[in-house]
């Protein structure tokens, strides 16, 4: 027999504040884990009679959805896995710590969306991209794919929202009845040269991909956006959402991941970057001013750092360039082959002694986390970027 | 060699990319240049025939249905004959996991099933029972360094009896047959791995075996962040191996 669902709250709470006690970061995890313990339905029990609303794909989770909580909170109370834990212990630590909030949005890991999808049974879903990343993870792209595809077939009541330039997106949503895709107008996809359907060859050359055989792309798009950059296309995609809750979205500012880090006498403007999309969207639009890239390779980094040869590095080359990170010699070669220079240092405290003033730092997850949470830096706050 | 410009063809970019593959093209043109050889990447796409002009080949890594799509592109436009041509007029190539095993004989599908590959090296592909992950460490008796990477496959290849392997394993599995403890192979010009992605990064020596091959003498040339990154990889592969 097991535990009344409350018990396993209550339970989870407490190991949650023990955890904040010994300071070992928010206890959203643990407190899932315990409560996940104790009933493992847990999941499904907590999101009963509640409204939720999922987010997922490779880039830009936890910053579309902390926007589209901002979005729905003109309206209503919503709860959501605001520290980005987005696995099952994440996820029931969210929905137990605020079981008054109706209305909910959780990011939810790509790998993960399937049982999310029959466990939760949310009433919408929000899905921005899906790109390589962690191969040795996530296994390849076409392999989350079809997991997508089927666990969406299998339930055609939700009402799914998404970026139609993705030709990943368009196959697991193909034979989905309630789907709005929103055209942005063509995108070059670095893995969907061949058909995520098919595999025959996709055809680039018109105004959208689209293939001659299963006819991949072939589908009218509900409506055209506009969205230059990832950070305005899920903007975009989230004023969507929020529009069906009653929502009058034009207030917001899109917004990136970016955390103001005082070091020294520099101040470090630090980016997640944590995939070839991310990098690539980082560097088109870097910031005048010095560089500081940190690259590991600890698990959720990818433990294969081969997706460095994707990116193109020579926009780097009018900057001063600084590498750091557990992986730097691997990184500082890389771009070293693009015409490159730079200066390689031991860690982040060494490459910010030679600079003043403001500093990008782009930084893989683990450092991401380090920099921003545990290095005894100042961190100042999340800063939003302006519509440019 | 192409009396102008070393040509470096990438094939099938778009499909066998997966894991920064294009990353060797830019290293065998950085290195060529560094001696003074001018070189080029041809990229070669996959709805096209492949050129027979070229003077290193690149096949890398790709999932299964873009392997197949490879291998269905090759022989619908005559990328056999291409090859060797290419091959028997003195041009080296470079075969990375997927690329490797559509260049032998057979190698599974993603159901399983087997699929004819363009048989020009003495190997065959089947499936592994589990998925391949992790750091790969070999030694030979060519290279006088040890050759490191990083594998991530499920085929199993197995060598013909005499063929030479590149090298024997000492970190990782490579190619997974149970048995020889051996990664990749190594056949006249030809080299294949399971060092996946920019092997040449890690590896300079097996970018300077390749040039040699095609350009027969180079001049000596220290790469420090080169040199950096290959003794940093080979000190892990050691202290990995010896856990």
């Amino acid at each position: 027999m097991s535990v009344p669902l409350s018990i396993a709250m209550a339970a989870g709470r407490a190991a949650a504040a023990a955890s904040r006690a010994f300071r070992r970061g928010e206890g959203a995890t643990v407190s899932g884990r315990v409560i996940l313990a104790l009933r493992p339905d847990a999941l499904a029990q907590l999101s009963r009679g509640r409204r939720i609303i999922l987010v997922s794909g490779t880039n830009g989770k936890t910053s579309t959805a902390e926007l589209l909580r901002e979005l729905l909170e003109t309206v209503a109370q919503v709860g959501g896995n605001r520290t980005g834990a987005n696995l099952d212990t994440g996820m029931v630590a969210a929905l137990a710590k605020e079981p008054q909030h109706k209305l909910v949005v959780l990011e939810v890991d790509e790998m993960y969306l399937p049982r999310a999808l029959d466990e939760l049974k949310p009433e919408r879903m929000l899905l921005l991209n899906l790109s390589r990343d962690q191969l040795h993870r996530t296994s390849e792209v076409r392999m989350v794919a079809a997991g997508w595809r089927a666990a969406i077939d299998r339930h055609p009541e939700i009402d799914i929202v998404i970026d139609y330039e993705d030709p990943f997106l368009a196959y697991v949503t193909r034979n989905h009845p309630r789907t709005t895709r929103v055209g942005f107008g063509k995108r070059l996809h670095l893995d969907a040269a061949s058909c995520p359907e098919c595999g025959s060859l996709l055809d680039w050359s018109g105004t959208r991909y689209r293939c001659a055989k299963c006819e991949l792309g072939l589908l009218p798009q509900s409506f055209a956006a506009i969205g230059a950059s990832a950070i305005e296309r899920n903007l975009e995609l989230a004023c969507i959402v929020a529009r069906h809750y009653g929502v009058a979205a034009d207030s917001v500012q899109p917004r990136d991941r970016v955390v103001t880090v005082i070091s020294g006498q520099a101040t470090l403007q630090v980016r997640l970057v944590k995939n070839p999309a991310s990098w690539i969207e980082a560097l088109s639009a870097l910031p005048d001013g010095p560089v500081i890239l940190v690259v590991n390779a600890r698990g959720v980094d990818g433990l294969d750092t081969s997706w460095l040869w994707d990116v193109d590095y020579s926009t780097l080359r009018s900057h001063e360039v600084l590498v750091t990170g557990e992986r730097r010699l691997d990184a500082a070669y890389r771009i070293h082959v693009d015409g490159v220079r730079h200066r390689v240092c031991e860690n982040l405290a060494d490459a910010t002694s030679f600079l003043t003033g403001s500093v990008t730092v782009l930084a893989s997850y683990t450092a991401f986390i380090a920099i921003t949470a545990n290095s005894g830096h100042k961190v100042l706050k999340d800063s939003k970027v302006t519509r440019r | 060699m192409n009396e102008s410009k070393l040509r470096i063809v990438a094939v099938h970019q778009e499909l066998l990319g997966t894991y920064g593959d294009i990353g060797n093209a830019a290293i065998l043109v950085h290195r060529a240049r560094a001696r003074g050889v001018s070189a080029e990447i041809v990229l070669a796409r996959s709805d096209a025939p492949l050129p027979s002009s070229g003077d290193i080949y690149l096949f890398g890594g790709g999932e299964d249905s873009a392997q197949i799509a490879s291998v269905t592109s090759l022989r619908v436009y005559g990328g056999e004959l291409s090859l060797t041509t290419a091959l028997s007029n003195g041009a080296a190539l470079l075969a990375i996991c997927a690329g490797l095993q559509i260049l032998g004989e057979y190698f599974p599908g993603s159901g399983g099933e087997r699929v004819e590959g363009l048989n020009l090296l003495p190997l065959h592909t089947i499936s592994g029972k589990r998925r391949l992950v992790g750091e790969l460490g070999t030694r030979s008796d060519r290279f006088s360094v040890s050759l490191t990477g990083f594998e991530n496959h499920r085929g199993c290849t197995v060598l013909d009896e005499d063929a030479e392997a590149l090298g024997e394993v000492f970190l990782g599995i490579g190619n997974g047959d149970e048995a020889r403890h051996v990664d990749g192979i190594i056949f006249g010009k030809t080299i294949g791995t399971y060092m996946h992605g920019p092997a040449l990064a890690r590896n300079p020596e097996l970018a300077d075996h390749l040039l040699v091959s095609v350009l027969g003498v180079l001049a000596p040339y220290e790469d420090l962040p080169a040199t950096a990154l290959a003794t940093e990889r080979r000190r892990v592969a050691n202290a990995l191996a010896s856990r």
